[in-house]
């Protein structure tokens, strides 16, 4: 056994010995998926946006975004998005912290009230869909029970993004109240008591401690919500179809409907606008959490 | 340790570029040697084959790939939509009802015009170019049919010789002015226009594809769809309608007069019957239809007079394709046969795009019609001169300004729905073009 293998041999033992060393490798098959199916294609289809169809594959610069940007449908869409996200979002977060301060208080029973309000997010979207379609629909429930002789359009009115919002906070709701719960139950109790003996009321605990401690928290959910109501495309898709109502259009909808126009052009550009939308909001409060917590 | 592996990797990556390049070598050699025409269908038919098999004796030094998809439409769609996107698609392929127009803007076909423009053997005299260009988008053409056909009108003549008179007056009808003629109607003898199926289909002519606009939410589409409303019988369900309306129209051949139960409730309910794609409309004109219940063919048209015609056996040319040229080769060849043999596949509900074509085969539909009715009856007139004076009219239908509504799934669909809803009375009629407005506009501007 020659120096040389010794060195090498023991190069390798201190590769494996660092602790990251051996958490990346187990990441290592993620990785590769993620970069395979999803960085890699994502990068590739930037290419799609430059040019002006997959045959001629003329370079047309920025002509796909300027267009794209001048599209009443994309800004319909991109304009629904941000109202969905901008009242689901802080919603779904005062809501489930709300439910979970109470369920903190109590100790009877919490577990069971943590399954009620999961039970919404195990139940398959397309029985998400037939349920609320059979409640809301034109022959639904609700129009058989008090508006028999003249039906509501839920589905097809101004009223279809209120109904969507709920359906989204029903759905969503229970995941952030486990995490609230969790955040809270974290905070230790004695906090509480000092401030108690100098007097502090409720509010003051609220803000003082309570949120204060659950900033992490807070952020993880506000992430998740923000991704959730992204996915919430699928429910809409499924009761209200592939063209609903003007006022729940979102940006997915125009994707997906250029996925079956077989425009991969405007549906690349639509996917890094949005993209850089999403990527822009998470910096923004990354930055903020990330101040918040420098302060504390 | 690491510096081998960089070396095994290395020497995959160059392994790999040197086959990628040297296969890429041997088929720009094949290319040279011989053309390759690949060709896609969803259905196969012997006229198909008699004309691949002239492509090839015509063109001995190309090679022919045909594939055929033996009626499997899903696999036939998703494929030659995948195959578009990636370049990959068939220098020809046959669009189908589920193929979505939107392509039109994608850049992924070909345009017919210039094609027809550089060849010199193309004269338009000998086409009906009204058909064709029927077909046309933003002034390009992105399919070429084979055939064409109308959708014909007949009268209920066992119901009121008078209506059968004023019917008659027109050269072309739309279905405001059958609904027109229905509400003029004093008695209406519990009779309904027709059955809904037919009534209700005919919305592209609120669609302005050109300009992506749409025009439901007035008070003419409103009135019009009410009436559509109020010739539908209100004592059935609507789907009990649409699978009379089905039943009807697969059971009840019109030239077959042999199920005459059929017939006389068919004739009991319905003022007008209004056909889509009938297999014997020819039937309709014959001197001894007069006779019968359902008679005096008269083609469907737009509010603008155009007549609504339905194109048959199109074909598409990818954009991607090098072979252009032979793809259009083959289409004059599958559109203008040459032999005896061709015309005897021909489908006769449909009339050829050519004229010299609808000449001789509709000519001989004919007389093989009359000649077989005279068998079983008596039909006064020579058959010669039946044929010449039918002909006559069919030649001035063909040569009337035509339009061919682009069916667009999506769009059905929508129109379906809502529709539905507004005959099941869950829906107003201003609530359903409010609807249809909204969804359809957004279709549109996407």
């Amino acid at each position: 056994m020659g120096p040389s293998v010794m060195t090498k041999k023991s190069v390798l033992k201190k590769f494996f010995k660092k602790e990251e060393t051996v958490l990346m490798l187990f990441a290592l098959p993620g990785l590769l998926g993620l970069l395979a199916f999803y960085v890699i294609p994502f990068l590739i289809s930037f290419y799609f946006t430059l040019i002006n169809n997959n045959v001629a594959k003329n370079f047309v610069g920025l002509h796909n975004f300027s267009e794209l940007l001048s599209n009443e449908a994309f800004l319909l869409g991109l304009k629904n998005t941000a109202i969905f996200m901008a009242i689901c979002v802080p919603v779904n977060m005062i809501f489930p912290l709300a439910v979970a301060m109470l369920l903190n208080k109590t100790v009877r029973m919490k577990s069971l009230f943590c399954l009620i309000f999961l039970l919404p997010l195990v139940i398959p979207s397309g029985s998400v869909a037939h349920f609320w379609k059979s409640i809301f629909g034109l022959n639904g429930v609700i129009n058989g029970a008090f508006f028999a002789g003249a039906p509501v359009n839920w589905l097809d009115t101004q009223w279809c993004r209120s109904l969507i919002t709920t359906i989204f906070i029903w759905k969503n709701a229970g995941y952030n109240i486990v995490l609230f719960l969790a955040g809270l139950q974290a905070i230790p109790k004695e906090y509480y008591e000092y401030a108690a003996v100098e007097g502090a009321n409720a509010l003051n605990k609220f803000f003082r401690i309570t949120l204060v401690y659950i900033i992490p928290t807070t952020f993880l959910v506000f992430i998740m919500s923000v991704i959730n109501s992204f996915k919430s495309f699928k429910e809409i898709y499924l009761i209200c179809g592939a063209y609903p109502h003007q006022s729940i259009y979102m940006l997915q909808h125009y994707m997906n409907n250029q996925f079956s126009a077989l425009n991969y052009q405007k549906l690349a550009s639509a996917a890094y606008v949005l993209s850089i939308f999403i990527i822009a909001l998470v910096f923004l409060f990354y930055r903020i959490q990330y101040k918040q917590a420098k302060n504390f | 340790m690491l510096k081998r592996i960089f070396q095994i990797i290395l020497a995959i990556g160059l392994i790999t570029v040197f086959l990628i390049s040297s296969t890429g070598c041997g088929d720009k050699n094949e290319d040279a040697k011989k053309r390759t025409l690949t060709i896609s269908v969803p259905a196969d038919s012997s006229h198909t084959q008699l004309t691949l098999q002239a492509f090839k004796n015509k063109f001995p030094d190309v090679e022919l790939v045909f594939n055929n998809y033996d009626l499997d439409y899903a696999k036939y769609n998703q494929q030659i939509s995948t195959q578009l996107l990636g370049g990959g698609a068939p220098d020809l392929f046959m669009p189908t009802s589920d193929f979505s127009p939107k392509l039109f803007d994608s850049g992924l076909l070909a345009d017919f015009y210039p094609l027809m423009q550089s060849d010199p053997d193309f004269n338009e005299d000998d086409y009906y170019m009204n058909v064709i260009k029927s077909g046309e988008y933003c002034g390009k053409l992105f399919w070429f049919p084979s055939y064409f056909g109308h959708r014909p009108i007949a009268v209920n003549n066992l119901f009121s010789k008078s209506l059968a008179e004023r019917y008659k007056s027109f050269d072309a009808i739309n279905l405001r002015q059958l609904l027109d003629l229905y509400n003029s109607l004093p008695d209406k003898g519990g009779r309904y226009l027709c059955d809904p199926t037919a009534a209700i289909s005919d919305w592209y002519t609120f669609i302005d594809f050109a300009n992506k606009t749409c025009d439901f939410n007035n008070d003419y589409f409103i009135k019009y769809i009410t009436d559509q409303k109020n010739i539908t019988d209100p004592k059935k369900e609507i789907s009990d309608h649409i699978s009379k309306g089905k039943d009807f129209f697969n059971q009840w051949d019109i030239s077959d007069f042999s199920d005459s139960n059929l017939q006389e409730r068919y004739a009991l309910e319905y003022i007008f019957k209004v056909n889509s794609g009938d297999t014997s409309y020819l039937s309709l004109l014959l001197p001894y239809a007069n006779e019968r219940a359902f008679t005096h063919f008269i083609p469907l048209a737009d509010d603008k007079g155009s007549l609504i015609t339905g194109l048959g056996d199109s074909f598409c040319i990818s954009a991607a394709s090098a072979n252009k040229d032979l793809a259009w080769e083959f289409i004059k060849l599958f559109t203008n046969p040459d032999k005896e043999e061709f015309i005897q596949t021909l489908p006769t509900f449909f009339h050829p795009i050519r004229r010299d074509l609808f000449k001789a085969t509709t000519t001989r539909i004919l007389e093989n019609t009359i000649e077989e009715k005279r068998k079983v009856e008596a039909i006064d007139g020579e058959t010669s001169q039946i044929v010449e004076g039918i002909m006559a009219f069919l030649e001035r239908c063909n040569d009337m300004p035509m339009v061919s509504p682009i069916r667009m799934v999506e769009i059905d669909r929508i129109i379906e729905e809502t529709l539905t809803d507004f005959l099941m009375d869950l829906l107003t009629a201003e609530q359903a073009a409010s609807i249809l407005q909204n969804k359809i506009s957004l279709y549109l501007t996407e």
